[in-house]
């Protein structure tokens, strides 16, 4: 073999280190960013306790991980490399949040999970928890805020035949029944004013509709949120100050999956994802003009991320004000521990754990709380009892 | 720091290249010793100061020995004796006194004591360890002679690509290197290479495989079932080669960068046809060592034969204990080391009439066996994962006893990962041979370009790899 060739060949492996490693400092070549959300490394301790343990040089060694050059192509590559020739995430990804099923269906497994194997919760415990979500509801009610609960329902459960069989084994999801399902008798029961998203979803599954959720998404479409917002609109105006106006679209065009319906394809941080979009309706919502922003409901938001495209829509239709959103309470997990504004979803500065509810309370029109049945174990993030105890 | 990791590939790696080369030929040894302590330092920034000191003292007592004349036996060995007390001293009580002190508490009765006993553990202490120790008793024997100078004698110990993992390099093997070592393109694209070919082998080979192994062995053992029992033992078995040849193929290509040649640790060890053969395939820097300092002392092949053997026995009895600070290691050793003896006892002649393939695939199954002990978290672990094993009655829709998907424990890449493994781990040697696997270039453009790729190839996705591991997202992103 000549010679150049040798040297070319050395010269080409030095310099893809040199590039990699310059990368670090000078970040010349822009690779986009990744999607998602990560914990924080650990932080660099220059302490003389921390350099003789080797814990400046482990921290060190993760900031590098992260800030390695190229990085982002890196992680992309792997991704797709895996995707294209495998069909799968790359078993090293610790804790994969997606799982691919045939046809492009992404699923998170946790919902996988909860919808053969949800954890064990007793008649008593859920009959007691419906009756403190009442008294919460009765108490607000006496300072003329009325109290919502949406439970969202769960894609595995929703479109199971979509989830790769290897998950169910040993129990088919028809066969359990699911923590919520057991509780909505007891939210009857108890008077609880809630939407029964689960329920409906069933329904309307019943008459064939295909798009209650996008195959690469894990939260409801932006399609179905919409008629949820209808149902809840009917069921909730009746009890508010300011009604919610109505809702409407310049129809439902098919789309590729745009935000929230692409939440978990864009997990997967593919270099190339055209072609696994597959189209679904999208309302397109109108803007209405005929209430002034002074006569909109103001709404306090309690929730986990199903809320997320409800709000986007209620907004992009200007059928609310400003307000507030109370993601997870502030408890699970560090990064939102902060009231967020919306729209816009920005933190401010006040944490949740500081709001003072008796002054702050009136100046809404109702209060919403959305969680998933596998969020039931979570018993609002300690929502009502923060309730009870501020309003005494 | 591990070879495998993007801060030692895209930092100290260039970094090191340049300014070994930059540095005029004189200097290159002084740059490489910084370079080690630095590299070691980096995980052990208090015990790099123990490497040094005791390695020095080592060097002073090699002079003092090699100057003795012969006649003073006494002295000459009582200089080995204080070496090795220091060394092993060091090795027992870093690695051995939480095991030593923990079954002295259970045999009076006090139950374990593995929580309460403050360890020290120094990365690595078993290798170089075994190398001053195998110093030292070369020089005593007079089979080679004392390091010219101590930042020599430093660079045998510390030599970075060898330092924590290993091969075993005896000080003989590279004095004529260290002293002055030829530098060329060849030698250093072949070290390219094969440390390419060790990363790819840790990286995308090993390092799947052990996710599997690891999942089932952290699992319920009686839950699980036959089929997940011998999948996980079979990724271990070659994950653990695959990791460890390729962390020795990566120590030999970063050599070669330097202008070293180190001695093949392993030579395809599952194609072996007996234990006895396997040996002389895995980890041969071990087994070299086993053999030069322990095996002939006590007597070697010049004894009876039920000596010898029972010599062979002690001596795996000693290189399991040597993995590691718990029973099953020491039965693994003791398992090896009866497996050996009885093949001594049967002997060469008549092993060789087992056809190949009988022997190869009863071989393999034996190490595998014999892996169980080596993997499992203490002996009881073992004996319950070989009972699963054995579980027929569960074989049958394994799926429905764990709530643990087969597409959950091993994904496509993995099983590929897996074939690939099995396939390449049972190519006879004629193959590779003819390959010219670990020529800097195939002679012919087509196999230089098909090397090329094949070398970017896993570069590319080795950091990939490495990359998206450091990288894994929660869903929830708004802000």
């Amino acid at each position: 073999m000549h010679r150049p060739f040798k040297i070319a060949l050395a010269a080409a492996f030095v310099a893809i280190l040199w590039l990699v490693g310059v990368q670090v400092v000078w970040p010349f070549i822009f690779t986009g960013s990744l999607k998602g959300v990560v914990d924080a490394p650990p932080p660099i301790r220059w302490d003389r306790q921390s350099l003789q343990k080797g814990e400046t040089f482990r921290a060190i060694d993760k900031w590098y991980d992260i800030h390695v050059g190229l990085r982002n192509f890196w992680v992309r590559l792997d991704n797709q490399a895996t995707f294209s020739l495998f069909y799968e995430v790359p078993p090293h990804v610790a804790n994969s949040p997606v799982v691919v099923s045939e046809h492009e269906w992404l699923f998170e497994p946790q919902y996988i999970r909860n919808s053969i194997r949800p954890r064990d919760i007793s008649d008593a415990r859920m009959r007691a928890y419906a009756k403190q979500i009442r008294a919460i509801q009765d108490k607000l009610a006496r300072y003329g805020v009325p109290f919502y609960l949406i439970v969202a329902p769960n894609k595995a459960e929703v479109y199971p035949e979509h989830v790769p069989p290897a998950y169910f084994t040993r129990h088919q999801p028809a066969e359990v029944t699911t923590n919520y399902e057991r509780a909505r008798t007891f939210f009857k029961e108890a008077g609880v004013h809630f939407y029964d998203g689960p329920g409906r979803f069933a329904e309307w599954k019943n008459t064939g509709d295909r798009y209650l959720f996008a195959r690469s998404g894990t939260h409801w479409s932006y399609d179905a949120a919409f008629r949820v917002l209808q149902e809840v609109r009917e069921q909730l105006n009746p009890l508010l100050k300011h009604p919610i106006p109505e809702l409407k679209t310049g129809g439902s065009p098919m789309k590729s999956p745009q935000a929230n319906d692409r939440d978990l394809l864009d997990l997967l941080n593919l270099l190339y994802t055209g072609v696994h979009e597959h189209k679904l309706p999208t309302p397109h919502v109108l803007a209405q003009t005929e209430v002034p922003e002074a006569l909109l409901p103001r709404i306090l938001w309690v929730h986990d991320s199903f809320a997320w495209n409800l709000i986007e829509l209620l907004y992009s239709a200007n059928a609310m004000q400003p307000s507030e959103s109370l993601y997870y309470f502030g408890v699970v997990p560090d990064y939102e521990k902060k009231v967020v504004h919306i729209p816009g979803a920005t933190k401010t500065d006040l944490l949740v754990a500081n709001i003072d509810w008796k002054t702050n309370l009136k100046s809404y029109d109702a209060i919403i709380m959305i969680w998933t049945d596998i969020a039931f174990d979570h018993y609002g993030w300690g929502f009502f009892e923060t309730i009870d105890r501020e309003l005494k | 720091m591990i070879f495998s990791s993007l801060l030692f590939l895209y930092a100290f790696l260039p970094l090191f290249l340049a300014l070994y080369y930059l540095a005029p030929a004189t200097w290159r040894n002084s740059v490489a010793l910084a370079a080690s302590l630095a590299f070691y330092a980096w995980g052990e920034p208090v015990f790099v100061l123990w490497l040094i000191l005791s390695s020095l003292i080592d060097y002073a007592l090699s002079l003092r020995v090699a100057q003795l004349p012969p006649t003073a036996v006494r002295r000459r060995r009582s200089l080995v004796a204080l070496s090795l007390t220091i060394n092993l001293g060091a090795l027992v009580y870093c690695k051995y006194a939480g095991f030593f002190s923990d079954q002295l508490y259970r045999l009076l009765g006090g139950g374990s004591l593995q929580d309460a006993t403050v360890l020290i553990k120094i990365a690595g202490i078993s290798f170089f360890t075994f190398h001053k120790v195998s110093y030292m008793m070369d020089v005593y024997r007079g089979a080679t002679r004392p390091s010219k100078s101590a930042g020599e004698f430093l660079l045998y110990v510390c030599l970075f690509p060898q330092l924590v993992a290993g091969p075993i390099i005896r000080y003989r093997d590279v004095a004529a290197q260290i002293a002055g070592r030829e530098h060329s393109l060849d030698r250093f694209l072949a070290g390219v290479w094969r440390f390419l070919l060790g990363l790819g082998r840790k990286v995308l080979i090993a390092d799947p495989l052990g996710l599997v192994a690891d999942k089932i062995f952290s699992l319920d053992v009686g839950s699980l079932p036959m089929p997940y029992a011998w999948i996980g033992i079979l990724c271990y078995t070659f994950q653990i080669y695959f990791d460890f040849a390729g962390y020795s193929d990566m120590a030999i290509g970063l050599g070669r960068m330097m202008g070293f040649e180190f001695l093949e640790n392993f030579n395809r060890p599952y194609i072996s046809r007996n234990i006895t053969e396997f040996w002389r395939r895995w980890h041969i820097s071990l087994t070299n060592f086993m053999r030069d300092y322990l095996y002939i002392p006590l007597g070697g092949n010049r004894v009876s034969p039920w000596r010898a053997k029972l010599n062979l026995w002690l001596v795996f009895l000693a290189s399991g204990f040597w993995h590691g600070a718990s029973w099953n290691f020491i039965v693994w050793g003791a398992y090896h080391g009866s497996l050996l003896s009885l093949e001594k006892g049967i002997g060469p002649q008549r092993l060789n009439r087992v056809p190949a393939l009988i022997g190869v695939i009863l071989t393999f199954f034996l190490v595998l066996i014999g892996w169980v002990f080596f993997r499992a978290t203490d002996l009881t672990h073992a004996l319950a994962f070989f009972g699963q094993m054995a579980d027929t009655a569960s074989w049958a829709n394994p799926g429905s006893r764990i709530d643990l998907p087969w597409s959950e424990l091993m994904g496509r890449r993995t099983l590929c990962a897996l074939v690939v493994a099995a396939v390449t781990g049972f190519l006879p040697d004629a193959f590779w041979q003819r390959w010219g696997w670990d020529d800097a270039l195939p002679a012919t453009v087509r196999g230089a370009i098909a090397r090329v790729a094949l070398g970017t190839a896993i570069l590319l996705l080795a950091t990939a790899a490495l990359a998206n591991q450091s990288y894994s997202p929660f869903i929830y992103f708004r802000f």
